[in-house]
């Protein structure tokens, strides 16, 4: 045989030779050797439950025996090969950027899993177009945009560095329990409960790799503290709901007291007036609808356009419309039958905005609301408003309820933004430590009432809260690109509509609006009659801080007193402080309140007529008659 | 008959003169290939059942080691089959093969062409997983844009229900039968060459133990693509608005084989020139379609995040 022929005999045999010792491993470590039982889960086989149960820990929906794991964690649940089987995997289920593979898919929940990616909880929209506008990159606060998907802008590198870890679309990677320092992970951002036994299994997951056999429950019980860890940023709703103020202290130096709390962040807190809501026991949810929280599929633009609930939906002044439980939507029929604490509910009050049905809200025989709490299953019984709510006193018809039932808001006065070009920041959006860095110098933030401004609302004006959220300068000489550095600093003085959580069961009184410069939008001050002054009392305001050298107005102020300003004062489209003329109008009540207070009776209450009041001025009246002190040009 | 002159290009002759140095020539490769994946799939044909075909296959793949195993050499010698068919292909095309034999037995051989990619797409589909159900709404929309016979080819070939059961006969007797006559008559001999059997039953072997065929799990959005062989076709289907040229061109493809014995010689070479430019780009959008696209058939690079 020639020494080809001889090489053509031998290759195969050679071949067959390592065919046949591959195989026999093959086959003597393959995974699936003995394997009696084989569970069908949604209509197939899945191979994941023979390793993985038992799994305890969930409720009945999301039983693995029921749903499988790969409804979930996706992978390959049609093979016994480890490996194969986890690629493709997800550990941490519910990301919105996989959610229409696992938690919206079709079998499980597709109008949620459609809706969220629209939401501005997903999103963080307006947050995005808000900052844009802010440093000068849009021409309008109202504008698309995601947390997900920046861009290089000065702006949008800001949000990046400082705002992008709180959305819903934020990745989470690690398997953890809801912290006060907890950020996006999409569905289960909110939906994700551990125990103390799965908090126990994952601690031993962590250390020594063990398979756990206690999963963290996905349910409805979707407390406030899954909301925590954004809502006390920002506006800081959540601190305020609980009746804290951010102070600039450092931990080490506040005593362990009731008066402090603080933070898994270190932050700082001082005691305040807690929200009525909250004292009496109410979570988030039992106010926030799942359409405020998931989305309806509209893609607004801001969260008031997205809240559909207001106050006079529990304390109604005329009877709420209702729905009864037959004529409910199937999701809406899902999530009664879900919550044991709804179980007993028949008829279901209508939001007056979107006409939706609150689904722990309805009204006993004797036709009073009654609010069930949606997990605690507590029953509240909300008070009708007061008649000063009711019955309009002159000049008030504008008032939104938290213009009177807002006592305090957080309030930052300054705020100096620059760019480091060598400082290390967080790419919240990668996770990464860059290159580049913003750094804010805060003024000192109080617990002070919010100014009240006009809004529009529809088509109406609405006189409600602004806090100064946005009087800041912003200095782009150290940014990297060049037309951006051409801008140099930027002075921007913004107010910001809030619903700032802390409501008060009373209102404030009249003093609060009509003899408070802050309620005006003036800052803190005083307004007082020239000295000197006789019949016709001239009226001056010296404010308490100084002058701003961009605008000349008071650093804390919205607005100078008896001044106009429009264009660029606010973070929505329309909304304004009051001009000059609504000033006047507040202080000239304010005077008379001096001599006759809001509860005096007979002739001295001159204040549900008041213009037939004025027309009765005697000579002892103080008639004030305001110095105009120097309108502001309209800003661009 | 005459002998086809030896006109075959440098590079493929030298390509072939290596193989058959150590290798049975592609031809005998392709026939053993041929029953190894006929023999594996008589034998998985006992596990799998037509009526529930996913569940079959997915208890087979969890709880079966041999029925696992079975059904990975069926899959490997299919591929082999496939590869080595077409390898035989351009060897004898390069070698104007087509001109040695009879028209009668060129146009039968050329017939194994469709037959073959119809028993690769009909396996492919008879998984019935998630790449499955999607490859066969594929044809069925592919050839109801035929404009005449369109629904008639497919129901003759793919039925009219949502039942496997048509395209399993198909698969495992009309177009095996078919493939298998009209290559006996071409190979001149029954039984395959032993060493060439040896060869193709322990590549598929060896290839079984070391990456078992999956089965796509379900759910929308999942990367699900076609066979590696017709990645180029939905890569092609992804760029046009109107399939029904795709089809025209495969069919096209088809006659020019067909008529190849027929043209003069000048004009043979610049048909199978223009084929094999064609070839080259499938390959080009196949290469394209199964690395550098991702969910929802988006741009991705394969070194990039998953």
């Amino acid at each position: 045989m020639t020494r080809p022929e001889t090489l053509r005999n031998l290759l195969p045999a050679m071949m067959a030779v390592v065919a046949a010792i591959v195989s026999l491993v093959w086959f003597f470590t393959a995974p699936n050797k003995e394997l009696k039982e084989l569970p069908k889960v949604l209509g197939h086989r899945e191979g994941c439950v023979v390793c993985h149960l038992p799994m305890a820990g969930f409720i009945k929906a999301h039983d693995p025996k029921a749903i499988g794991c790969a409804s979930c964690h996706l992978g390959n649940p049609f093979t016994m090969d480890k490996s194969a089987a986890h690629r493709n995997m997800v550990l941490v289920s519910g990301n919105l950027s996989e959610a229409d593979r696992t938690c919206g898919t079709s079998k499980c929940h597709p109008l949620l899993g459609d809706n969220i990616h629209a939401s501005l909880m997903a999103s963080g929209r307006g947050m995005v177009s808000v900052d844009r506008y802010v440093f000068g990159e849009t021409g309008s606060p109202d504008g698309h945009g995601h947390l997900s998907k920046l861009g290089k802008s000065p702006a949008q590198d800001h949000l990046r560095k400082l705002c992008a870890s709180c959305h819903l679309a934020k990745v989470k990677t690690k398997p953890a329990p809801i912290s006060q320092l907890s950020r996006g992970g999409g569905c289960t951002a909110c939906h994700l409960k551990y125990g103390e036994e799965a908090r126990a299994q994952l601690g031993m997951y962590e250390e020594k790799g063990g398979l756990p056999k206690f999963h963290p429950s996905l349910s409805l019980q979707v407390g406030s503290d899954h909301c925590f860890g954004c809502h006390s940023r920002s506006g800081r709703i959540s601190t305020n709901y609980e009746g804290w103020h951010e102070s600039e202290r450092e931990p080490d130096e506040v005593p362990k007291s009731p008066g402090f709390r603080i933070l898994e962040d270190k932050r700082v807190f001082t005691r305040m007036s807690p929200d009525i809501h909250f004292e009496r026991g109410m979570e988030c949810i039992d106010c926030h609808t799942w359409r405020e929280a998931m989305g309806d599929g509209k893609g607004y633009f801001h969260e008031e356009e997205q809240v559909e609930i207001s106050c006079e939906d529990c304390h109604p002044v005329k009877k709420p419309h209702m729905i009864a439980r037959e004529g409910l939507k199937e999701i809406d029929a899902k999530i009664v039958k879900r919550r044991k604490a709804l179980g007993a509910i028949s008829n279901f009050v209508l939001t007056s905005k979107t006409g939706l049905p609150l689904l722990n809200v309805t009204l006993d025989a004797t036709g009073r609301v009654v609010v069930k709490g949606k997990d605690s299953g507590k029953t509240y019984h909300p008070k009708a408003p007061p008649s000063i709510c009711t019955n309009q006193i002159y000049g008030h018809d504008r008032l939104t309820c938290q213009s009177c039932h807002t006592p305090w808001a957080p309030s930052c006065i300054r705020c100096h933004t620059t760019y480091s070009r060598t400082g290390m920041g967080i790419d919240h959006i990668t996770g990464k430590r860059v290159r580049g860095r913003w750094i804010e110098e805060k003024a000192k933030m109080f617990p002070r009432q919010p100014a009240l401004g006009i809004r529009i609302k529809g088509k109406k004006e609405t006189v409600d809260t602004f806090i100064p959220g946005m009087i800041l300068t912003i200095d782009h000489k150290d940014y990297p690109d060049t037309t951006s550095r051409k801008k140099g600093a930027v002075f921007r003085r913004l107010y910001a509509p809030t619903a700032a959580h802390t409501t008060s069961a009373k209102g404030l009184d009249c003093h609060s609006c009509h003899n408070n410069t802050l309620a005006m939008g003036l800052g803190e001050g005083l307004i007082s009659a020239k000295e000197g002054a006789t019949k016709l009392q001239n009226m001056v305001f010296d404010p308490l801080y100084p002058a701003r050298p961009e605008d000349g107005l008071a650093e804390d102020a919205w607005t100078g007193f008896l001044g106009e300003r429009r264009g660029m004062v606010s973070t929505r489209v329309g909304a304004r402080p009051l001009s000059g003329k609504e000033q006047r109008k507040v202080i000239r009540v304010g005077v008379c309140l001096s001599c006759h207070p809001a509860n005096a009776t007979g002739i001295k209450n001159i204040y549900r007529d008041f213009p037939a009041a004025l027309r009765g001025l005697t000579p002892q009246c103080r008639v004030p008659v305001p110095e105009s002190s120097g309108s502001q040009k309209p800003e661009k | 008959m005459n002998a086809p002159p030896n006109q075959q290009p440098s590079l493929i002759k030298g390509f072939f003169n290596s193989w058959s140095r150590f290798f049975p020539s592609p031809g005998l490769l392709t026939h053993a290939a041929l029953f190894v994946a006929i023999g594996s799939g008589i034998a998985l044909a006992f596990g799998y059942d037509v009526n529930r075909p996913a569940d079959s296959l997915q208890v087979m793949i969890l709880s079966n080691l041999g029925g696992t195993f079975i059904r990975a050499i069926h899959y490997w010698s299919s591929q082999f089959f496939l590869i080595l068919a077409a390898f035989h292909f351009i060897d004898q095309l390069s070698k104007n093969g087509e001109r040695g034999v009879s028209r009668g037995l060129w146009l039968r051989l050329t017939l194994i062409v469709p037959l073959v990619m119809f028993l690769m797409i009909s396996g492919f589909m008879l998984k019935a997983d998630r790449g499955g159900v999607l490859a066969l709404q594929v044809i069925k929309g592919l050839l109801g844009m035929l404009p005449t016979g369109g629904n008639t080819l497919r129901f003759l070939l793919l039925g009219s229900s949502n039942s496997l059961q048509l395209i399993y006969t198909h698969h495992i007797a009309t177009a095996t039968l078919l493939v298998l006559i009209f290559t006996l008559e071409h190979a001149g001999r029954v039984w395959p060459e032993w060493r060439s059997v040896v060869y193709v039953l322990a590549s598929s072997m060896i290839m079984s133990s070391l990456r078992l065929p999956i089965l796509q799990p379900e759910g929308p959005g999942a990367h699900v693509k076609g066979p590696w062989y017709f990645v180029g076709l939905q890569e092609m289907l992804h760029w046009t608005s109107r399939p029904g040229w795709i089809l025209a061109l495969g069919g096209t493809i088809f006659l020019t084989l067909c008529i190849l014995p027929l043209v003069s010689e000048p004009g043979s070479k610049m048909l199978k020139r223009l084929m094999a430019a064609g070839f080259i780009v499938y390959v080009g959008l196949s290469v394209m379609g199964w690395f550098f696209r991702g969910a929802d058939w988006q741009w991705v690079v394969p070194w990039g995040a998953p």
